[in-house]
């Protein structure tokens, strides 16, 4: 059995000389722990009262005791105090019955020092990753909590308690995450995977077990079978096992590391892996080979700086996501589909981020991980780019495939060996990358683009592996200055190899071949625009390999002390807080202080709408396209009841009109999603339920638009919609109109076009007084959708295939071609959908208003809610009202439902009614024949803030 | 033996580099001397060199990361 020995820095850090802790000392120091996360929990920016409330609530309706409740609840409220009143009562207990542990680590002056260094790093990183709203809800909330007190806590523990610990902790966070129920069973899952591999029978016999107990569970997220347990467990699990179970097997065999369930636990349930699904594939000797080697405070304090490189990763990532990445539909010149490649690219960041931030809290508990990535940027050659770029994967590939392919060919000659192993490794690469797609969105994919990314990267990294194994590869000992000559070389093969990784990637991403050469073509890209990007390209690499090899060695590139890699982490700390404080970024001018507004904010990506364009790494990051129920726990929404639901049903029912393929809500569900109840009448709205006839004495308003005014996200009754009915009908009242009705036709990702064939086909059926005609500026995009997946043959509306025509549309032409032919058009094709449901309501003699919403907060262009207001104007819609500027003076935070789900939520939707009814109230209402001039003048009176 | 494969890695990767840098403790895969091309051309070597046979998991940075624990590794294997 190998055993892990944990190598001590300083005389408080090995506690007492056997390393042990007896009982007294451990349940003090236990006291004290827990007193340390209580305290924590009740400062500002710890756990919020809310929270607190809400575990009390939990229990209570769960039918627990009066007197437990009370306790608890008394507990939670009071968590400062009793955090406080516990630190001391184990800190005495420590000194006086323990084993003076935390005087050992106060009198350690020097270690003390580096530890509050540390921990105020620490906490500075948490502030930034919460203010910057970096990853999601979860992490930068319970997660980095639990993190960072855990961390506190650990360091103070004896070593021989600090894994046992590590392994509490990071159990515990996987419950606080995921919840209790999902929490638990996935742990149960994972220990018995575990207690399977660790079985004492042949490893053939381990592995069919395994392999039972994993198809079983298949099997039942497949048969769509009620569990106890959500979506959200499938996801995580399969991230744990996938690859560290074939590590952890190898390992084993071959007796690399140590053996003790206390080992399998700390690997297999790796603290960061529950906010990470994407998680590098660490290998479990060099785990345990470098865990405590060395000082430990530098071990920490390498940590906190990986963080940070994680950090400035993310928000480098974000920056580009924003400003650079381009939806694939709106690419039809030269410089927009270069930028799309190389912005494309350059998302690798994340993943880079994410990795660093990985092995950085892994670091925080003595796990001193090699570095994940290195510099793959500025790589000389394809095998060097290989090695750099995800460097547990290369060792992962070389362990389990690479070397035993290569060893098991001994009588062949080397360049065969470097082959076949060489292009098995590969394969298995694709074959994994497959695997974990499968494991993380369940679904499978084999594509044309995707096998030609892995063969093309094999191929040039065979070619490179061959070359060196023939003439060798320059390798030094001690670092020289290169001459310019060789600097311009170096710059040159790493701009090479960047300008084909990208172009590889850029088909890599491409549903197809065809959708990648269609890009091409209709950008007429140009050799000039070309060779003016490799130049920039290559001009900035060539900067980079002269900075690394002038100053890449130097004292802050590469701080060896733990002081030195104090500062190189503070100041660029220090930097990103100043940025990170609008009180200060204000003062670096209005542009800076926009951009860093923007960069605080989570937000989804325009180009996020054309999903199929995403990346493999883009697309399983996107936890809400593929398991709703994580990502519901990851941005902390309110939890659904029904698990196994992920969307509202939608049902094709518009075939039979016009052939006009569109969506509308099932008639009569009663479900919850997007945390909300999510009912709908029997004509298939999210509505109360209305009769087809209008009644005598009633002012009928048909509402269509998408899933703004749907509700998305809101209970039914927090919906603009009903707040304006519910005050229609208590302050408009009058002889002759005795009831208001607003019917909510609207439905998620409509289009305009659909919103008008909805019209037509059965909103008028209903005999409506009136249409509110919703749009938003950011209409484009699924209408365009609609439109390039609807049969040209099928458009509802001669105009508008005769604009497809003129776009130079044909029933050949491809879903994405069709869209970026389009979008040029949009004006036009707005024009005549204004002018034709202006058309349809006059021929039936219904007024119409034209109602502008705000499409994201303070995201809309002013030009562009302008553009809109005239052209509904020229229309000819009766009234034209404007409610982009609803939610002025509020923080986007503030109205949205999350950081990453800009559709408003009850205060936004609250603002929303009120500036609509304020607008109705200004004379809008009176032109649409809702108000008689005596009920407005009544209630412009009176507060419209109170329905 | 240790003299033997010091040689061997100066001739080998090293060339014209001062064999007064390379020590017992410099780190070969851990310090990017060693990759895997090379490892798997240390590993024939002294498979060759010392008559032993070496095992796809026994190439790895517990047995070749330094001079001494690749002698440390041949020597427990010639036993």
């Amino acid at each position: 059995m190998v055993e892990v020995k944990l190598a001590s820095g300083s005389s408080a850090d090995t506690g007492n000389p056997n390393g042990s802790a007896n009982w007294a000392s451990t349940f003090c120091l236990g006291l004290f722990s827990i007193g340390l996360i209580g305290l924590a929990a009740g400062l500002p920016g710890g756990i919020p009262d809310t929270s607190a409330n809400e575990l009390a609530l939990r229990f209570a309706s769960r039918g627990f005791s009066d007197w437990f409740v009370r306790l608890l609840e008394f507990v939670v409220l009071q968590r400062l105090w009793i955090g406080l009143g516990l630190v001391l009562l184990g800190g005495i207990g420590d000194h006086y019955i323990g084993m003076r542990r935390l005087a050992d680590v106060v009198e350690d002056r020097v270690g003390l020092l580096k530890f509050l260094a540390i921990s105020v790093q620490l906490a500075i990183v948490v502030w930034v990753c919460r203010r910057f709203h970096l990853e999601h809800g979860a992490f930068s909330g319970v997660f980095l909590f639990l993190t960072a007190t855990g961390f506190f806590v650990h360091h103070l523990l004896p070593p021989n308690l600090r894994l046992p610990f590590f392994v509490f902790l990071s159990l515990t966070t996987y419950v606080m995450v995921l919840g209790w129920r999902d929490g638990l069973f996935l742990l149960g899952f994972g220990i018995v995977l575990i207690a399977f591999a660790r079985l004492p029978l042949a490893l053939l016999y381990r592995m069919i077990l395994i392999m039972s107990l994993v198809l079983g569970l298949i099997y039942v997220r497949a048969s769509g079978w009620n569990s106890p347990w959500s979506d959200a467990i499938w996801t995580i699990l399969w991230s744990i096992f996938l690859f560290r179970m074939i590590i952890y097997l190898f390992d084993m065999r071959h007796g690399k590391a140590p053996t003790e369930w206390k080992h399998a636990l700390a690997y297999f349930f790796l603290l960061p892996n529950v906010v990470f699904p994407l998680f590098p594939p660490v290998d479990y000797a060099s785990l345990w080979r470098n865990y405590y080697q060395g000082d430990p405070f530098k071990t920490y304090q390498t940590g906190v700086y990986w963080m940070l490189v994680g950090v400035v990763h993310l928000l480098v990532y974000r920056y580009i996501d924003y400003y650079w990445i381009e939806s694939p539909e709106v690419i039809i010149s030269s410089k927009a589909w270069i930028q799309y490649v190389v912005a494309n690219y350059l998302l690798i960041i994340r993943l880079s981020g994410q990795f660093h931030l990985i092995v950085g809290i892994l670091h925080l508990f003595g796990f001193g991980l090699p570095r994940c990535m290195d510099h793959y940027f500025l790589s000389s050659g394809f095998t060097d780019y290989w090695r750099r770029v995800n460097i547990y994967w290369k060792d992962f590939i070389q362990k389990v495939i690479y070397y035993p392919a290569f060893f098991r060919m001994r009588e062949l000659g080397n360049t065969t060996k470097i082959v076949i192993a060489t292009l098995l490794g590969f394969l298995a690469t694709w074959l994994f990358h497959s695997l974990q797609w499968f494991g993380l969105r369940g679904s499978w994919t084999v594509s044309q683009t995707d096998i030609f990314f892995w063969s093309s990267l094999a191929i040039l990294v065979l070619c490179g592996s061959l070359y060196e194994a023939k003439f060798g590869r320059k390798r030094t000992l001690v670092q020289r200055q290169s001459t310019l000559r060789e600097v311009a070389w170096r710059g040159f093969k790493a701009t090479s190899v960047f300008v084909v990784m990208a172009f590889l990637w850029s088909i890599w991403i491409s549903p197809s071949f065809e959708n990648w050469w269609n890009l091409l073509v209709r950008s007429k890209v140009s050799f000039i625009d070309l060779i003016s990007i490799v130049l920039l390209i290559g001009g900035i690499l060539c900067g980079c390999v002269y900075f690394f090899d002038r100053w890449g060695k130097s004292r802050w590139m590469s701080p060896k002390t733990f002081w030195d890699l104090a500062i190189v982490t503070s100041l660029p700390l220090c930097l990103i807080v100043i940025l990170g404080t609008p009180q200060f970024s204000g003062l670096l001018g209005s542009g800076v202080d926009a951009t860093m507004s923007e960069l605080r904010t989570a937000r989804l990506n325009k180009k996020h709408d054309s999903m199929q364009f995403q990346g493999y790494y883009e697309q399983l990051n996107d936890v809400n396209d593929f398991n709703f129920r994580l990502y519901e726990i990851y941005s902390q929404k309110p939890q659904q009841k029904n698990v196994g639901n992920q969307q509202p049903k939608k049902v094709r029912t518009w075939e039979q009109n016009d052939g006009v393929v569109g969506t509308q809500l099932v008639p009569n569900l009663d479900e919850f999603h997007f945390g909300h109840p999510f009912r709908t009448n029997r004509w298939g709205m999210r509505d109360q339920d209305y009769a087809l006839e209008r009644e005598k004495g009633t002012k009928r308003v048909i509402l269509l638009g998408g899933s703004i005014s749907l509700g998305r996200g809101v209970a039914i009754e927090d919906g603009y919609e009903a707040l304006l009915e519910k005050r229609l009908n208590q302050d408009h009242v009058r002889e002759g109109v005795e009831k208001f009705e607003i019917l909510n036709f609207s439905v998620g990702r409509h289009g305009i076009l659909q919103r008008l064939v909805l019209l037509e086909h059965k909103g008028f059926e209903f005999q409506p007084d009136v249409v509110f005609f919703t749009t938003h500026i950011e209409d484009v995009r699924p209408d365009i959708r609609y439109l390039s997946r609807t049969p040209l043959q099928e458009i509802p509306f001669p105009e508008v295939t005769e604009l497809m025509r003129q776009a130079g549309v044909t029933e050949e032409t491809p879903e994405e071609e069709i869209q970026a032919r389009l979008f040029p058009f949009w004006k036009q094709l707005l024009d005549v959908y204004f002018t034709k449901t202006v058309e349809l309501c006059r021929a039936r003699g219904t007024r119409v208003a034209l109602i502008i919403i705000p499409s994201r907060p303070q995201e809309d262009e002013p030009q562009s809610i302008e553009d809109l207001v005239q052209r509904g104007t020229r229309a000819g819609f009766d009234s034209v009202i404007d409610l982009s500027w609803a939610y002025l003076g509020y923080d986007k935070m503030e109205v949205q439902v999350s950081p990453d789900d800009t559709h408003p939520n009850a205060l936004g939707h609250r603002l929303l009614y009120e500036t609509f009814y304020s607008e109705l109230l200004r004379g809008f209402g009176e032109s649409l024949g809702l108000f008689s001039s005596e009920s407005t003048t009544k209630n412009q009176k009176t507060s419209i803030t109170a329905p | 033996m240790q003299e033997t494969i010091k040689e061997f890695i100066l001739s080998e990767f090293l060339p014209g580099e001062d064999p007064s840098q390379l020590m017992e403790a410099t780190p070969l895969i851990t310090g990017g001397i060693l990759d895997s091309l090379a490892t798997l051309k240390m590993v024939e070597f002294l498979e060759k060199t010392f008559s032993i046979r070496i095992e796809a998991h026994e190439a790895d940075v517990d047995n070749l990361d330094t001079i001494e624990k690749i002698s440390n590794f041949v020597a427990s294997k010639t036993v």
